[in-house]
């Protein structure tokens, strides 16, 4: 483990460290978090959205969902705690019985480290713009990690492009979002072992401006219509979150 | 048997003192901040925090309407690793306590005024560095240094470079925001409007970091470039004293279109080859705000040198024997087998300027 202040390798002035603070709140008068708060089951929660190596800063908007089961982990994952609800879009739209998608580097990576070098996950989208939104399980058997090419069985079904790779333990199904600030490690203070943190401002109402929400790799303003309506769909319910998006208005 | 004349016997020649073939040292032709404004760290590291200020405007809000949330300003750290150099020169007491001096045949003592040349001459390498260092940072944005610790005056065969963060579009003709070249007309053309070129950088140094321009470091033909412009000309036969200070001194005058001009084109170092390398092109010129603490710091890091050499009863007496020093400092060594003396030097330091943004390398001739 490096001392804290060694600053490692040759004469030289390194590129800055930022610390970036972002708000997903339009406004700060209505905003509820949940009393007691929550936990966070870090071995199943990544932003590949964040430049490496800070996967590990789940940044503000990044969609969360409650772990209820184990199916499709390769880590056996905290009942009860909450992981990232999106992992990665694929990056473009792929054929009924197709045998293949491509990923981001980062979120094939992340699909390696969540679910295994093989193994199965939810992919959830439209068949094609403004289309229907559904949820298939894809069994795949091998992840390209420099091209991000997924090997899979057939496809059942089309999908449009930035669909979601979603988990299947429960949290594929976003019911919150990381709250304003500057993001939640998820690791110990040597930013590599993973950790069940604490998710103690746990975000059940308010109004949330949509262009902050970070859904996979692939902007908000980027998803299809049907795609974005499925996240706020999602995220104000009758029996959960309240949520208003200012985007309606 | 060969026979000798008796002048190779008993001949006198005078002793006529000591001839300085070469000036020792480089020029120093930086302003004294570059020297004077340190920082001491522990070490050869450093953290700066670094913050960006707030130069957007709030938003518009109805009367009686809830109030919109702002997001807080980011926080950055910016890590230094110095440079640090460290060599020795030894001296053999054995020939030191038989030396004449330069200018008589009397012997020195301890060979004193010997000792003393050699020592000021290898404090000079270190001298030498620094300004060099500060040279390169100016000029370039980047120190180079090849494998073997040389100081290189270009990136070619470098295996250690320290980078000022200065970006692409604050060199040449300085396209600082992408929207074009601040020098869009060479200034070796007469009817070049300089004044407006460096009104213009004013501009965009204002919206890029807010830090006012003030000086100009300028290379051997700027002077030339200026001299038969238009707009210069019109300038001067308004202004009798800045014209009286251009014919005074065959340098830009200081003030001229409000910069303070200063001319960097005999700064150089010897290379490893005894090759001379200037680090000024004849037609740049080195925008920069002020040298003050908020662009610029000199930072000395710190060692341990010892102050004796005897065995001492623990480790803590042996630890408290050697002494933090920063900066450059020396010591001397003596050993008996066979009797040497042997001085160290060494320097911890990095100049930083610490805004890359606010530092434009122009190339004013094209």
């Amino acid at each position: 483990m490096s001392l804290p202040g060694l600053v490692p390798g040759l004469p030289g002035i390194r590129a800055p460290k930022i610390a970036t603070h972002k708000i997903v709140f339009f406004q700060g008068d209505w905003l509820s978090d949940l009393a007691l708060g929550k936990l966070i089951d870090g071995n199943n929660a990544s932003d590949p959205s964040n430049s490496s190596p800070d996967q590990i800063v789940l940044q503000p908007g990044l969609l969360m969902g409650k772990i209820t089961g184990t199916t499709g982990d390769a880590i056996t994952p905290v009942s009860g705690a909450y992981g990232a609800s999106i992992i990665d879009n694929i990056q473009s739209s792929i054929a009924s019985s197709a045998t293949s998608l491509t990923l981001t580097v980062a979120g094939a990576t992340e699909l390696v480290r969540r679910f295994g070098s093989s193994g199965t996950f939810n992919l959830i989208g439209p068949p094609a713009a403004g289309g229907t939104v559904a949820t298939n399980v894809i069994t795949y058997s091998a992840v390209n990690l420099s091209t991000g090419v997924v090997t899979c069985s057939a496809v059942a079904a089309a999908y449009y492009q930035n669909s979601f790779v979603c988990p299947q333990d429960g949290s594929q199904t976003p019911l919150t979002l990381i709250p304003d600030g500057y993001g939640i490690l998820v690791t110990d203070n040597d930013f590599a072992t993973r950790l069940t943190v604490q998710f103690p401002c746990f975000p059940i109402a308010g109004v949330i401006n949509p262009a902050q929400i970070i859904a996979g790799t692939t902007a908000y303003g980027s998803l299809d219509s049907s795609l974005q309506t499925w996240i706020k769909t999602n995220l104000s319910t009758a029996t959960g979150g309240k949520f208003v998006f200012s985007d309606s208005y | 048997m060969a026979n000798k004349s008796i002048q190779q016997i008993l001949g006198y020649v005078s002793l006529t003192g000591v001839i300085q073939q070469v000036k020792t040292g480089i020029p120093d032709n930086l302003p004294p901040a570059f020297s004077n404004i340190t920082k001491r760290v522990l070490g050869d590291a450093g953290r700066y925090a670094q913050v960006v200020g707030t130069r957007q405007t709030s938003r518009l809000t109805m009367y009686g309407a809830p109030a919109a949330e702002r997001a807080l300003k980011n926080i950055e750290n910016v890590d230094v690793k110095l440079l640090h150099t460290y060599e020795s020169i030894k001296m053999n007491p054995l020939l030191l306590q038989a030396l004449r001096n330069y200018d008589n045949y009397d012997v020195q003592q301890m060979g004193i005024e010997e000792v003393d040349r050699q020592q000021s001459e290898f404090r000079r390498y270190f001298d030498n560095l620094r300004l060099s260092a500060m040279y390169s940072m100016l000029a370039n944005g980047a120190i180079w240094f090849d494998g073997n610790g040389n100081l290189l005056p270009s990136s070619s065969g470098a295996k250690v470079t320290v980078l000022f963060q200065v970006p692409s579009g604050n060199q040449s003709q300085l396209n600082v925001d992408g929207s074009g070249n601040v020098i869009s007309t060479s200034w070796a053309a007469a009817n070049t409007d300089i004044p407006k070129q460096i009104r213009t950088l004013r501009v965009k140094a204002a919206i890029q970091h807010g830090y006012p321009l003030k000086y100009a470091f300028y290379g051997v033909n700027v002077p030339s470039y200026l001299a038969p412009n238009n707009y210069v000309q019109n300038y001067l036969s308004r202004n009798v004293t800045m014209a009286q200070k251009w014919l005074d001194q065959a340098e830009i005058p200081d003030g001229l279109f409000g910069l303070t001009w200063v001319p960097v084109y005999t700064s150089f170092f010897l290379d490893q080859n005894n090759a001379g390398q200037t680090f000024f092109g004849g037609d740049q010129v080195i925008f920069t705000p002020d040298i003050t603490r908020d662009v610029y710091e000199l930072i000395e890091g710190s060692y341990m040198i010892p102050t004796q050499f005897n065995a001492t009863a623990d480790m803590a007496a042996a630890l408290g024997s050697l002494k933090p020093i920063w900066g450059m400092a020396s010591y001397g060594v003596p050993s008996h087998n066979p009797p040497t003396a042997e001085l160290f030097y060494l320097d911890t330091f990095l100049p930083v300027w610490k805004i890359g943004i606010a530092l434009y390398q122009a190339t004013v001739a094209f």
